[in-house]
């Protein structure tokens, strides 16, 4: 068994296991594994009494698998999607976890950005470098996050160890009430008209206070990503038998994770990086402050009746709409994805005339 | 004499874990292995263990590993987890359990 092919006989089972591979639909892993099947397969075959040579083992091999019907069952397993042997509500947490750790990533990030950026810069949007940075920090974010589940679904494929899936249920808990006194403890950049709003009143303020052209494109971007984060979600918690059951599972966890943690800093404030005209302090903003509802209706504290409670609703009805959003996308997505999958089985076949 | 293919069907998943029980292996070996234990009452192909190999991969009753092989080649190991142990034990005592039921039946028959 350890004789070794030569090049050429290599070449042919690879390209048998291609071909094998494509007509099933086999993933890389799949196919790599028929390879060596078939390696073993063709030394099966040489190290027989016989001694036949590589070229007839080859054929012998490519006979043997030249059935329509040697891989019907394995075709079944990759064309279904993809299902968790981990219950929802730790997958759920697992990626609560996540968004939390990458959205104190990012704060942290923002913050660097403003204190390494001169005031004057950041308030009348010069330069290249303080627009890039808020880009590149909104991008990353939801980029992280799907590396990060994809590559958990990719362990989970491999049947390796996942931290979410055995641990106890107080331990997920605690990560998560950590992670959001985290998030809370980090200071939020915020000075009103520069690049540091530019995220959070790109679709009321931008257009109207953003001299650079490049810059108004976050009317669109801001929005997008924003409807990112609960279509991954979704797209995460879509992994069980029950579709719909998981779809809404997914995305009421969003909105409540989202609300959750901009709770404290609605009614107790939140430490804010205030990037000033003559001055960048850091203050512990009051709740009535901490928030930018007021300023993006053109509302003072006083008009919002000097209750949280207004803002907690704004939260929630915004929050709602983004997750309703991010199904509706997620939906037509995954209704394109699977119409693509369905024609590209269709094996296209020239009408005989 | 050739087993029933729904009778041999019905414990494919039983003989992969059993087998993996004993050492941990790669699908051509684990068909070889299978098949020299039946002795000729029946013939798996590739067709029926890989399919079954993954679909007990998922189900987190084995685990697979990309290693080198005694051939110096580059396989995927199939090894047997807890749950899995705990799935075979099962499936024997429900397999003891029928064949228990057969043999009666089939004294009863014989009278």
């Amino acid at each position: 068994m350890d004789k070794k092919l030569s090049s050429e006989t290599e070449a042919a089972l690879r390209k048998l296991a291609r071909e094998i591979g494509n007509s099933r639909g086999l993933d890389d892993d799949a196919q790599e594994e028929l390879y060596g099947h078939l390696e073993d397969k063709t030394l099966g075959y040489l190290s027989g009494e016989d001694g036949i040579t590589e070229a007839d083992a080859v054929l012998l091999t490519r006979e043997h698998f030249g059935d329509p019907g040697a891989f019907p069952e394995a075709d079944a397993q990759v064309q279904a999607p993809f299902r968790s042997s981990v219950s929802l509500p730790r997958r759920l947490a697992a990626v609560a976890v996540l968004t939390l750790a990458v959205g104190a990533a990012a704060s942290i990030a923002r913050l660097i950005a403003a204190l390494s950026m001169d005031t004057e810069s950041a308030i009348n949007y010069l330069g290249p470098r303080g627009w890039s940075l808020i880009w590149i920090v909104m991008a990353l974010q939801a980029a992280c996050i799907l590396f990060m589940l994809n590559r958990w679904k990719a362990r989970e494929r491999r049947s390796q160890q996942l931290w979410y899936a055995n641990r106890a249920p107080s331990f997920l808990a605690m990560v998560l009430f950590g992670m959001t006194i985290i998030v809370w403890c980090i200071p939020e950049v915020r000075l009103e008209h520069s690049i540091f709003a530019a995220q959070h009143e790109a679709l009321i303020f931008s257009m109207v206070r953003m001299p650079n052209p490049i810059l108004r494109t976050f009317v669109v971007i801001a929005p997008v990503v924003s409807v990112l984060f609960p279509v991954l979600w979704i797209w995460w918690g879509d992994c069980e038998s029950v579709r719909v059951r998981s779809i809404v599972a997914a995305a009421v966890a969003w909105v409540g994770t989202s609300i959750t943690v901009s709770i404290p800093s609605m009614l107790y404030g939140s430490p804010v990086f205030v990037v000033g005209d003559s001055t960048s302090r850091i203050e512990i903003l009051p709740a009535m402050d901490a928030g930018a509802v007021h300023q993006a209706f053109g509302l003072t504290p006083e008009d919002v009746a000097g209750t949280a409670l207004a803002m907690i609703v704004l939260r929630t009805v915004y929050a709602v709409a983004l997750a309703v959003t991010g199904a509706v996308v997620y939906s037509l997505i995954s209704l394109a994805s699977r119409t693509v999958r369905h024609y590209g089985r269709i094996r296209w076949r020239p009408v005989a005339r | 004499m050739k087993l029933d293919k729904e009778l041999v069907g019905a414990s494919t998943s039983l003989l992969v874990l059993s087998t993996l029980a004993r050492e941990a292996t790669y699908g051509y070996r684990l068909i070889k292995a299978i098949n020299k234990e039946a002795d000729g009452l029946f013939e798996w192909q590739e067709g029926t263990v890989y399919p079954i190999l993954h679909k007990l991969e998922k189900e987190g009753l084995v685990r697979a590993q990309w290693q080198t092989a005694d051939t110096g080649r580059r396989r995927k190991y199939y090894y047997i987890t807890a749950g899995g142990r705990e799935a075979l034990g099962q499936g024997v005592e429900q397999w003891e359990r029928w064949h228990g039921m057969v043999m009666k039946l089939g004294e009863a028959r014989n009278g």
